[in-house]
C-alpha cells in the first residue's frame, strides 16, 4: 500500500514537473531569428 | 503485454508529433514534403551530380500517391517513432527475455524521448531516425543469425527497410549489423560468412540507385564541411559530456535549450552511464556480447571525428575517401549508443520492480519520470517546432503549371535554398521547388552556415553564385546559366525590395503572378527534356530488382510463418 501510494505521488510530482517543462519549451516561437535577412542561416540558434 | 507496449509508444508518438498530425505537410529544416505526389526529377537523383534523397523522395511520392501526400508524411513520421519505441522493447526482450511490461515501456519510452532524437526530428531528418528505428530490429536479427536461430534473410530484410531512407539510414543499420556479424565469427566463422555475403549483396543492392551515381560523379567535398559537421557541445559539459547522453548535433539551432542547464546535463550523462552500464553487464551475463558490437563501432567513429588529435586523419577520411562524405555528420553514429541506453533504462526500471524493498517501485518512477523531463521539450511537436501547414495553393498551381509546361530548366530564387515561408511560420526549411516541380531546377545547393557558407556539389549552381558574386544580377545570373523559366518564390523570409522581381518581369514574359510565386518564361533557354544518365538507370535497375526480390522473399516468409496457424483455424 506505501509503496503504491508512494508510486503514485512521485509520478504526479513528475508529470507536473514535465507538463510545465512542456509549456515552457513550446513558449518561445519557432526558429525565432530576424525574419528579414538576405541568407537564410541554417544553423542560427 | 504485447498490446501495453504498443499502446505506449503509439501514445509516445501522438505526444511527441502532435500538431505535426495536423491537415497539411510539416516542412522544417531538411524535411521538405511535397503536398501533392509528383516524381520529379529531383526525387530521382538525375538532376544533381549525386542523388540528394534517393530513394527516400522517390518513396514518399509513391506512398503519398497512394495515400495522399499529407497523410503519407503523417505515417511515415509515426511510423519512425513507433518502430523505434517497438524495436528496443523487442531488444530488451532479446536480452532480457523476462522483462516485465515497465521495463518494456521504460525502453519504449527511453528510445524515443532523448535528445539524439529531438535534435534530428527538429532538423527534419527523418532518413536518420528511420535508420535509428530498424536499428534494433536488424540488431536484433543479425543477433539471432549469429547463435543460428534464425537464417540470413530477416537480416537482409531489414537491411532492405533501411535502404528506403537511402545513404544515412543504410550506413547506421549496416554499422550495427556487420559488427555483430564480425563479432560473431568466433562462433560459427563459415555461418558468418554466409550471413556476411547476404548482407553485403542485400546493402550494395538496395543502395545502388545512390552509390552508383555517387562513385562515378568523383564530387569533391569541401574541407571547411569537416570541422562544421563534427560533434558539438549542446550542453555546458562540452563536446564529450554531450555525446554521452545522445546529444551533441552540430546545428547548433536544433539544441534543445533546456539541456543549457548544469543539472539537466549532468542527471542526462549520468542516468546514460548507468544504463549503459547496466546494458553491458547484462549482455555480457547472457553470453550475448555481439550486443556491445554497435555501440563500441558507433562511438568510435564518433570518438575519432571529435579527437583534435585525430583531426587531419578525420579530414583525409571525409574530403579522400570516395563516399567518406556521408560520414561527416558523425554524431548520427550515436544511434547504437542510444538504442543500447533505451535497453540499459529497460534493464534499469525492470531490476528496480522486480526488486521486493519499498523502493523498487517508487525508484522506478523516478526513473521513467526522469527520462521524460531531461528532454520534457519534446512535448507536443517538439515545443511546436514541428507544426503541419498548409502550402498555399497559388503555390502548388503555379508548380503543377509549370510541371506541365514546355521542357525547360527552372532557375529558381531567391538565390538560397532555404526559406523561411511566412505561411509556415517563418520556420526554417528548404524550398519545396525541387520537389514540386516536375523539371530541371537549378537552384543554390550550398549551406549558409553563421562560420561561412559550406559550398555545394552542382558546378553550375557554383557558376551561378560566381556571377552573383562578380556583380551580375540573379535573373541575369540564371539567365546566362541558360534556364527557360524563372521561379521566384515571395514571402520566403528574405528581404523582398522588388529587385529580383522587376528584373524577372524585364527578362521575359509573365507566365504567373501570385501572392507566392511570380513565373517567367525566358527567351532562349537551353536544356530541354531530362535524360536519365547512365549511371542513374543501371543504379535504379539494381535498387528496384533488389526490392522486388527482397519484397518477395518477405512475403513468402510471412505466409509461410502464417499458413500453418491460419489452416489449424480454418473450418473443413
Amino acid at each position: 500500500m506505501t509503496t503504491a501510494l508512494g508510486s503514485v505521488a512521485a509520478g504526479a510530482i513528475l508529470a507536473l514537473v514535465a507538463i510545465f517543462g512542456g509549456v515552457a519549451a513550446i513558449s518561445p516561437s519557432a526558429n525565432s531569428a530576424a525574419k528579414s535577412e538576405r541568407v537564410v542561416i541554417y544553423d542560427a540558434p | 503485454m504485447r498490446g501495453l507496449v504498443i499502446l505506449c509508444s503509439v501514445v509516445l508518438a501522438g505526444v511527441i508529433l502532435g500538431p505535426a498530425l495536423g491537415r497539411g505537410v510539416v516542412l522544417a529544416y531538411d524535411l521538405a514534403w511535397s503536398p501533392d505526389a509528383r516524381l520529379t526529377p529531383f526525387a530521382t537523383g538525375i538532376t544533381t551530380p549525386t542523388p540528394r534523397a534517393v530513394p527516400s523522395d522517390a518513396f514518399v511520392w509513391l506512398l503519398g500517391a497512394a495515400i495522399t501526400p499529407s497523410l503519407a508524411q503523417k505515417v511515415v513520421l509515426a511510423a519512425l517513432l513507433i518502430g523505434a519505441s517497438l524495436g528496443a522493447a523487442a531488444l530488451l526482450r532479446e536480452v532480457r527475455p523476462v522483462a516485465g511490461r515497465w521495463g518494456l515501456c521504460a525502453a519504449a519510452l527511453a528510445a524515443v524521448w532523448n535528445p539524439f532524437v529531438s535534435e534530428r526530428l527538429v532538423i527534419g531528418q527523418w532518413t536518420v531516425l528511420l535508420g535509428y528505428a530498424v536499428l534494433p530490429w536488424a540488431v536484433r536479427a543479425a543477433r539471432r543469425a549469429v547463435v543460428g536461430q534464425t537464417g540470413s534473410l530477416p537480416v537482409a530484410l531489414w537491411l532492405g527497410v533501411s535502404g528506403v531512407g537511402g545513404v544515412n539510414s543504410v550506413l547506421l543499420v549496416v554499422l550495427g549489423v556487420f559488427a555483430i556479424l564480425l563479432a560473431g565469427a568466433r562462433r560459427a566463422p563459415r555461418r558468418m560468412i554466409a550471413h556476411l555475403c547476404v548482407a553485403t549483396g542485400a546493402t550494395l543492392g538496395i543502395s545502388a540507385a545512390w552509390m552508383v551515381p555517387s562513385l562515378v560523379a568523383e564530387i569533391a567535398v569541401d574541407s571547411r564541411s569537416v570541422a562544421a559537421f563534427g560533434p558539438a557541445p549542446d550542453t555546458p559539459l562540452g563536446v564529450w559530456g554531450s555525446l554521452v547522453s545522445g546529444g551533441g548535433f552540430w546545428n547548433v539551432a536544433a539544441h534543445p535549450a533546456a539541456r543549457d542547464t548544469v543539472f539537466v546535463s549532468v542527471t542526462a550523462a549520468a542516468l546514460s552511464l548507468v544504463a549503459m552500464g547496466i546494458y553491458l553487464v547484462e549482455v555480457r551475463r547472457r553470453n550475448a556480447l555481439e550486443l556491445a558490437a554497435p555501440v563500441i563501432v558507433g562511438a568510435l567513429v564518433v570518438v575519432l571525428s571529435a579527437l583534435p588529435a585525430l583531426r587531419t586523419m578525420w579530414e583525409w577520411l571525409v574530403t579522400e575517401v570516395p563516399g567518406g562524405g556521408a560520414l561527416r555528420d558523425s554524431q548520427k553514429f550515436l544511434a547504437p549508443w542510444m538504442v543500447a541506453v533505451a535497453v540499459g533504462v529497460g534493464l534499469v526500471v525492470d531490476s528496480l520492480r522486480r526488486d521486493r524493498r519499498p523502493w523498487g517501485t517508487p525508484g522506478a518512477v523516478v526513473v521513467i519520470g526522469s527520462v521524460v523531463v531531461l528532454s520534457s521539450q519534446l512535448v507536443w511537436g517538439v515545443g511546436g517546432r514541428l507544426d503541419a501547414v498548409r502550402v498555399p495553393a497559388d503555390y502548388r498551381a503555379a508548380a503543377a503549371a509549370l510541371s506541365t509546361m514546355p521542357p525547360g530548366e527552372v532557375g529558381v530564387l531567391p538565390w538560397s535554398q532555404y526559406r523561411r515561408y511566412a505561411w509556415n511560420g517563418d520556420r526554417v526549411s528548404l524550398t519545396l521547388a525541387p520537389r514540386m516541380i516536375d523539371q530541371r531546377v537549378l537552384s543554390d545547393d550550398s549551406l549558409p552556415l553563421r562560420s561561412g557558407v559550406i559550398s555545394g556539389e552542382s558546378p553550375r549552381s557554383a557558376q551561378v553564385s560566381e556571377d552573383i558574386a562578380s556583380g551580375l544580377t540573379p535573373v541575369a545570373a540564371l539567365s546566362r546559366a541558360g534556364v527557360r523559366y524563372l521561379f521566384v518564390e515571395r514571402g520566403a523570409g528574405f528581404e523582398e525590395d522588388g529587385t529580383d522581381e522587376a528584373a524577372a518581369r524585364a527578362a521575359g514574359r509573365v507566365v504567373a503572378e501570385t501572392e507566392s510565386v511570380l513565373l517567367v518564361e525566358l527567351p532562349g533557354g537551353g536544356f530541354g527534356a531530362v535524360q536519365m544518365p547512365r549511371a542513374n538507370t543501371v543504379g535504379w535497375e539494381i535498387t528496384l530488382l533488389t526490392s522486388v526480390v527482397l519484397v518477395t522473399l518477405g512475403g513468402v516468409r510471412v505466409v509461410r510463418r502464417r499458413l500453418p496457424a491460419g489452416l489449424l483455424r480454418s473450418r473443413p
